[in-house]
């Protein structure tokens, strides 16, 4: 593993070495880093395209954070359309030669990549805001949003029916709600985060899961579903309520004209004893071993972690990493609730374990 | 091997056998006699399948028992039994196994049950618009899985047509009623896929009943059910032997409706599951072994109480 050598890089491109300051016509510097990992990077160096897994058109609103990015600084980010576990792949194939200078994804495969030895030391500028359990203490993986397992159901089948707005996990396991709800299994990262939540929500962790075995046979037996589609089926009425993550129920709610916006609502759920039942699953970035524009790379990490660039998450309901220093807008679900029931795992321990905590559920509730 | 070689040493049977096939590649190459041009003939008329086997059959399935053996995970490596211990020794995948037999055995005889009248009717009578039924029956072979298991669940879903009309006339809950996303409704999407299968074949065997026969039985005053029991069905028996072979290897490989319908974890749904989280490849390469070498087997010895023309 690359320690903290290295995370000084400057320029390496340009022959004016000595060039500190700002230079002449486009030879802006800038200063990036937090604390040690303070740097002034010159825009000399800069690429015309910096190549970052996953950043891409298309979900989370990065094509504004893209373009923005461009805007101040002239620098051009590839849409680059990969899953997490794509860019782990093309990682591995291109080890000796990296392509890309740094990843984004979900902060599982991160930490991943940085097992296997592919990310460097960057703690950019705001690096101090982020919660310490969704970061790594070394500065290699850091979580720039989150998503947190939410519940979306139909208000005007719930209505009808005369439910309340649940808020426990124990308020789904009303038969009015059990008959028609709808889940993922585990194998999804969705579905296991929603397991652990309801695990953790009856007092179970990583290392004892019979609560959400216990809580998924008996849902079962109500009537619940598990499948992996069923966004058009809760348009149709099929299902009455699902559960995924706040930002898929939010960009439902608003996004979607095949159901009314005022039929759909989000909601997060804790424990019957004040335990909490929403956990994060945190999507970040990391400085690559090797990236071929550390400079441009480091600035655009910077940008990310900016209330700026956390601004235009919270445009497309993604809940940024810094969410406490910005101004919610109303449609979000109130930041008293995520007090209330949000909660994170030790992402390491959750890689090494996930494949027996998905083998032990699936097994265990018959799934 | 017969046993009257038993006495030759391995040696000289493999020059006897080199000596054969390259005999017989100068037959072909310079043929002599009209029976020579025939093989030649054959040969020619073969080649493309005998290509087409051995790129896009014999070779991949040769990596794939590869990958289940190997002991690294991007790459095929080393040798290790590993897979096949799990495989044979965790009861979860006897159970799989389980799944995947009585349900595919249940729906293959459902299907080949439903098949035989269905095929009687289209053969033995002039039906109004009958191609339009035949093309009705036989339009699901074009469906894939998954689409299948939809319609399942707009039928009988919790707001399926069906599901709401049964709940209207019999004034109880439709969700009590709904039974897509339940090990039932499965079986009904299996046997919707499976149907049109068996009835193209026992149509073929239909074809070829002795109608002269059955109407001998009839003016000796046999009923239209001992017509069929005795004269019919010794007749379209080989054809019903082939329609159960086909239609069950079908309902095995089935597996787009699963991934809507995931009620019964099966063969082929486990196999995905293998290579999802944690990328358990050489599990996946086993499973798939297996599942080959059951399914040739399988095929072998149904072919040997049959005359039916079912390929392996």
């Amino acid at each position: 593993m690359a320690g903290l050598a290295g995370c000084l890089t400057t320029s390496s491109s340009e022959s004016d070495a000595d060039s500190t300051g700002s230079g002449g016509g486009d030879g802006e510097t800038y200063e990036v880093g937090y604390q040690d990992f303070q740097t002034n990077i010159e825009a000399t160096a800069f690429p015309d395209m910096l190549y970052f897994y996953c950043v891409q058109s298309g979900w989370m609103n990065w094509p504004s954070l893209m373009q923005s990015f461009e805007d101040s600084y002239g620098v051009a980010v590839h849409d680059d359309d990969r899953s997490s576990g794509e860019a782990l792949q093309h990682m591995r194939s291109h080890s000796n030669n990296m392509t890309h200078s740094g990843y984004n994804g979900g902060y599982t495969y991160g930490i991943v990549a940085r097992n296997e030895g592919f990310t460097q030391a960057y703690k950019p500028k705001g690096w101090d805001k982020v919660p310490d359990s969704l970061k790594t203490d070394d500065g290699h993986v850091t979580a720039t949003r989150r998503v947190t397992t939410a519940v979306t159901y139909r208000k005007d089948i719930y209505e009808e029916r005369g439910l309340d707005e649940p808020t426990t996990w124990e308020d789904l396991l009303q038969p009015e709600i059990m008959q028609d709800l709808a889940l993922q299994t585990p194998q999804a990262a969705v579905g296991l985060a929603a397991a652990l939540s309801v695990n953790n929500a009856h007092g179970g962790s990583m290392d004892d899961l019979q609560p959400v075995i216990d809580y998924y046979e008996r849902i079962q037996e109500g009537g619940a579903e598990f499948t992996d589609n069923f966004l058009a089926q809760f348009s149709r009425g099929e299902y009455a309520t699902f559960i995924r993550y706040d930002y898929s129920g939010l960009d439902l709610k608003y996004n979607n004209d095949e159901v009314a916006e005022e039929n759909v609502g989000v909601a997060l759920l804790g424990g019957e004893n004040g335990n909490k039942g929403a956990l994060n699953m945190p999507y970040g970035y990391a400085l690559l071993e090797g990236a071929p524009n550390p400079a441009a790379g480091k600035l655009f990490m910077d940008y990310v972690l900016s209330l700026e660039g956390q601004q235009q998450f919270l445009d497309a309901y993604v809940r940024p990493i810094r969410s406490s220093e910005l101004e919610l807008p109303d449609e979000f679900i109130d930041p008293s609730e995520y007090d209330r029931t949000e909660f994170q795992v030790d992402y390491g321990q959750l890689v090494e374990k996930q494949e027996d905590i998905i083998r032990e559920i699936t097994r265990g509730a018959n799934i | 091997m017969s046993d009257r070689h038993a006495e030759n040493s391995p040696h000289s049977t493999l020059r006897a056998l080199t000596a054969r096939v390259v005999g017989a590649f100068e037959t072909v190459a310079n043929p002599v006699t009209e029976r020579e041009r025939e093989s030649r003939r054959i040969v020619a008329l073969c080649a493309p399948f005998a290509v087409l086997l051995l790129v896009a059959g014999l070779y991949p399935l040769s990596e794939v028992v590869r990958i289940s053996v190997s002991t690294a995970q991007y790459r095929s490596v080393g040798f290790s039994l590993d897979a096949y211990a799990t495989l044979f020794g965790d009861p979860y995948y006897r159970q799989v196994a389980f799944n995947s037999l009585w349900l595919t055995t249940g729906t293959t005889l459902v299907s080949v049950g439903l098949a035989v009248p269905i095929a009687h009717a289209l053969e033995k009578y002039d039906l109004p618009g009958e191609d339009l039924l035949v093309t009705l029956v036989s339009f699901p072979i074009s469906l894939p899985g998954i689409v299948a298991a939809f319609m399942i669940l707009v039928l009988f879903g919790n707001n399926g047509v069906v599901t709401a009309l049964a709940a209207t006339l019999t004034g109880s809950r439709p969700t009590d009623l709904a039974f897509a996303v339940s090990v039932p409704g499965l079986f009904v999407a299996f046997v919707y896929s499976m149907v049109p299968r068996a009835t193209l074949i026992l149509r073929g065997t239909y074809a070829e009943v002795d109608s002269a026969a059955e109407e001998a039985a009839q003016a000796l005053g046999a009923t239209p059910f001992e017509t069929f029991r005795h004269v019919t069905l010794p007749q379209i028996r080989p054809g019903i032997t082939g329609a159960l072979i086909l239609t069950f290897r079908t309902g095995l490989a089935i597996f787009g409706t699963l991934v809507v319908i995931q009620t019964l974890v099966v063969w082929t749904l486990q196999l995905s599951r293998e290579l999802g989280v944690g990328y358990d490849v050489q599990v996946a390469g086993a499973m798939a072994t297996v599942y080959f070498a059951f399914t040739f087997l399988f095929t072998v010895f149904g072919l040997r109480y049959t005359s039916a023309e079912v390929g392996i």
